[in-house]
């Protein structure tokens, strides 16, 4: 196994971060990137992880499985430490476990940093360190053989750095690649290090720069040989009768675990699933406020207010289906190594409208007799709802992705989305309206709101995912 | 735990395990009187005579009205809990206006439930944009809004203080709606203005309504003590997993 990079450069925003960066690391070696602030530690780590793009230049990982990105072979552990708050400690390592693919012992990786007794506490309740153990628990769960670690020793006090540097004399041992930035000593012997000497913003206009005007600094150290056959081990261990049915297996079990979780979230403090059912009574209520107590008219703009109310209460938790994960790190481990990207998003966006979009749809028929609709109307209108609310999910999914990857929530997003929920608005409420008295049949707007559902199917999850790929 | 600088009387209960004992000692006789208020009170119902337009719909009076006077009155109770986190930064003040919230919100339901299955025989549909329906729907919303808000933060102190000043605008606010909605159905005076309770009160309504009215107070007093003896454990609990994530 050799995980190499050749006469890598990296621009970002116009200026170069970094140019003609050649490394190779082979197994059982590990590679220490120092440098200032700003000189592109961090910037290389991600490019390794294939969250960013090389300018210039590949990373190549030889010896693996072919198929495999360095992403799916790789643990990034960034700034950030991917926990939500709101799950216990189990819960948010067991989740990661599920989703890198083989499960191996959770249990075991949370002993090994010393958090075994906390388990089943939410992860809110840790302190810096402790949360940053548990990040590193997660190297430990699920076994893959390059690390990129980004100032892992941060916040960890004498005993935890300790501990780490054993966990990474192990994994060297073991065979496997780590890639550090770092601003001082980690405790591994023979460590290589690659040192970055900092942007040079002057020279931004220069698309491609000669290489050798700035050289990188190589600090040669032993390459520590010793290398056991554990990690080959490990690997083989798969079982590989079927090796496709086992890579199907492994993803719908990231999704699931991806699922789950969402799930999960959404129904504990904070979650926030039935916030979208009180701003849809909230609109409800205030319709008849704005056109009068007129029973007859309520009853006529009835299916149409429900549409309204439930398209502005679905736009409402679009916010977060994103942006939470961005902020704390776990959509960069969800985009790097997981199962296909268009696959996890179509799973955060089922588990988005299970907990969001489903309790409007039940909660409309008592809005409609609010409203004063007629049982039959209500019961078109809910059908109608039922079919299009998914449309309205994963059509919000892009906007959502968009909004994510300008780094601009809020009120940018109900602006991209609205628009593009205008079809699903008119057939909706034509097919709702049409169950009473329209003039024409119910099915006929009714098939073409299933078809709407159904092409944002195929649209949603593959526009998010491009999305959020070119993020960087 | 806040050292209270003024003597004040309620300074016994801001220590909660008082509290919890006095609780514990008052808690079976306030069910007890909330048991028999209310055996008084359905035996008052069941006799008191039928409306002679209405039939044995108006009934439903006897839970809707209470419940309705309950709504306004826990919003009451959590302002002044209110006054008592932002000012006296009273300990138990947080816990009595959380717990009142869920309270009030679920006497705020059965108040509408009990119009609307009131409304069904006898406007012909369970709901009409009535102004005092109405008013006690906003009322509903804001109880949610405020419950939201509870359940949005998990830190419960840091929750308290943006819960009490919202319930503070509430109560300033919620004349003010009920005034803009009776405003809003008159202008509407055409379409349907039905009223819930008749031109006067005959007294054989009224002293079962007045019975009723005690013993769905002191369901709320038995409920909210209960509430806010688990409120309290809830928090030494949360309390207890801090310090264990802290200790280890």
């Amino acid at each position: 196994m050799m995980l190499s990079g050749t006469d890598l450069a990296c621009v970002r925003a116009g200026l170069p971060i970094f140019r003609d960066v050649s490394f190779a690391i082979d197994a059982g070696q590990a590679l220490l990137v120092t440098g200032p602030n700003g000189s592109g530690k961090t910037t290389l780590l991600r490019l390794i992880a294939g969250l960013i793009r090389p300018t210039r230049g590949q990373v190549t990982l030889a010896g693996l499985d072919p198929e495999a990105s360095i992403g799916e072979e790789a643990h990034y552990l960034a700034h950030q430490d991917a926990l939500k708050p709101s799950l216990t400690v189990a819960e948010n390592l067991g989740f990661w476990s599920r989703f890198m693919g083989p499960p191996a012992s959770p249990e075991t990786a949370l002993a090994a940093v010393r958090l075994d007794t906390l388990a089943g506490l939410p992860a809110a309740y840790l302190s810096a360190g402790q949360r940053r153990r548990l990040s590193l628990a997660r190297l430990l769960a699920v076994y893959r053989p390059i690390w990129l670690l980004d100032e892992p020793t941060a916040t960890l006090d004498a005993d935890g750095q300790a501990s780490l540097a054993q966990i990474m004399r192990d994994h060297l041992a073991s065979g496997g690649i780590i890639v550090a930035a770092t601003h001082g000593p980690l405790g591994i012997d023979g460590a290589r290090e690659l040192r970055l000497s900092g942007g040079q913003p002057g020279c931004a206009a220069g698309p491609a720069p000669s290489p050798g005007t700035r050289g990188e600094e190589w600090g040669e150290g032993d390459a520590s040989s010793g290398r056991s056959s554990l990690a080959a081990d490990r690997i083989t261990a798969q079982p590989n009768s079927s090796p496709q049915a086992a890579k199907h297996a492994t993803v719908l079990k990231s999704l699931a675990a991806i699922f789950v979780r969402d799930v999960t979230i959404a129904l504990r403090v904070g979650g926030g699933a039935l916030m979208g059912v009180l701003f849809f009574l909230a609109v409800v209520t205030l319709i008849p406020f704005a056109l009068g107590p007129d029973l007859a008219l309520l009853r006529r703009v009835g299916p149409a207010v429900l549409w309204l109310g439930a398209l502005l209460a679905s736009l409402l938790a679009l916010d977060r289906l994103f942006a939470t994960d961005q902020d704390d790190g776990s959509l960069d481990l969800i985009v790097a190594g997981g199962p296909p990207l268009e696959l996890a998003v179509g799973a955060k966006a089922a588990a988005h409208w299970l907990t969001t979009g489903l309790p409007l749809v039940v909660a409309s028929p008592l809005f409609g007799v609010l409203l004063n609709l007629e049982p039959k109307s209500i019961g078109a209108t809910v059908l109608t709802l039922l079919v299009g609310t998914p449309a309205l999910t994963l059509i919000g999914l892009i906007g959502a992705a968009l909004a994510v990857a300008l780094r601009r929530g809020g009120i940018l997003l109900p602006v991209l989305v609205l628009p593009l929920t205008i079809p699903v608005l008119i057939f909706g409420v034509a097919a709702a309206n049409a169950a009473l008295d329209g003039p024409v049949r119910f099915a006929t707007p009714f098939a073409i709101l299933c078809a709407l559902t159904l092409i944002s199917l195929v649209i949603g999850p593959f526009a998010a995912a491009a999305t959020l790929r070119h993020t960087e | 735990m806040i050292v209270q600088k003024r003597p004040m009387a309620l300074i016994d209960l801001a220590n909660p395990s008082r509290f919890l004992a006095l609780v514990g000692r008052a808690l079976p006789w306030l069910a007890l009187a909330t048991a028999i208020a209310f055996a008084i009170g359905i035996v008052l119902v069941l006799m008191a005579p039928d409306d002679y337009q209405q039939g044995a719909t108006v009934k439903i009076m006897f839970v809707h009205v209470p419940a309705a006077w309950l709504a306004s009155l826990i919003w009451v109770v959590m302002s002044i809990a209110a006054l008592g986190t932002l000012v006296w930064r009273h300990p138990l003040a947080d816990v009595a206006a959380k717990t009142a919230a869920s309270i009030g919100a679920a006497f705020t339901f059965l108040c509408l439930f009990a119009g609307s299955m009131w409304g069904r025989p006898m406007w012909g549909t369970y709901w009409v944009w009535d102004a005092r329906l109405t008013s006690v729907l906003v009322m509903f919303l804001m109880y949610l809004g405020l419950i939201a808000l509870w359940q949005t933060v998990e830190d419960p102190t840091r929750a308290g203080r943006a819960a009490a000043i919202l319930t503070l605008v509430g109560a300033i606010n919620l004349p003010i709606i009920k005034f803009s909605v009776d405003w809003w159905n008159t202008l509407h005076q055409g379409t349907s203005v039905f009223r819930l309770d008749g031109p006067s009160i005959h007294p054989t309504i009224l002293a079962p309504l007045l019975v009723m009215a005690l013993a769905f107070t002191l369901l709320f007093v038995t409920l909210h003590l209960a509430a806010m003896r688990n409120e309290i454990l809830r928090r030494r609990v949360r309390t207890l997993r801090l310090l264990q994530a802290h200790g280890a």
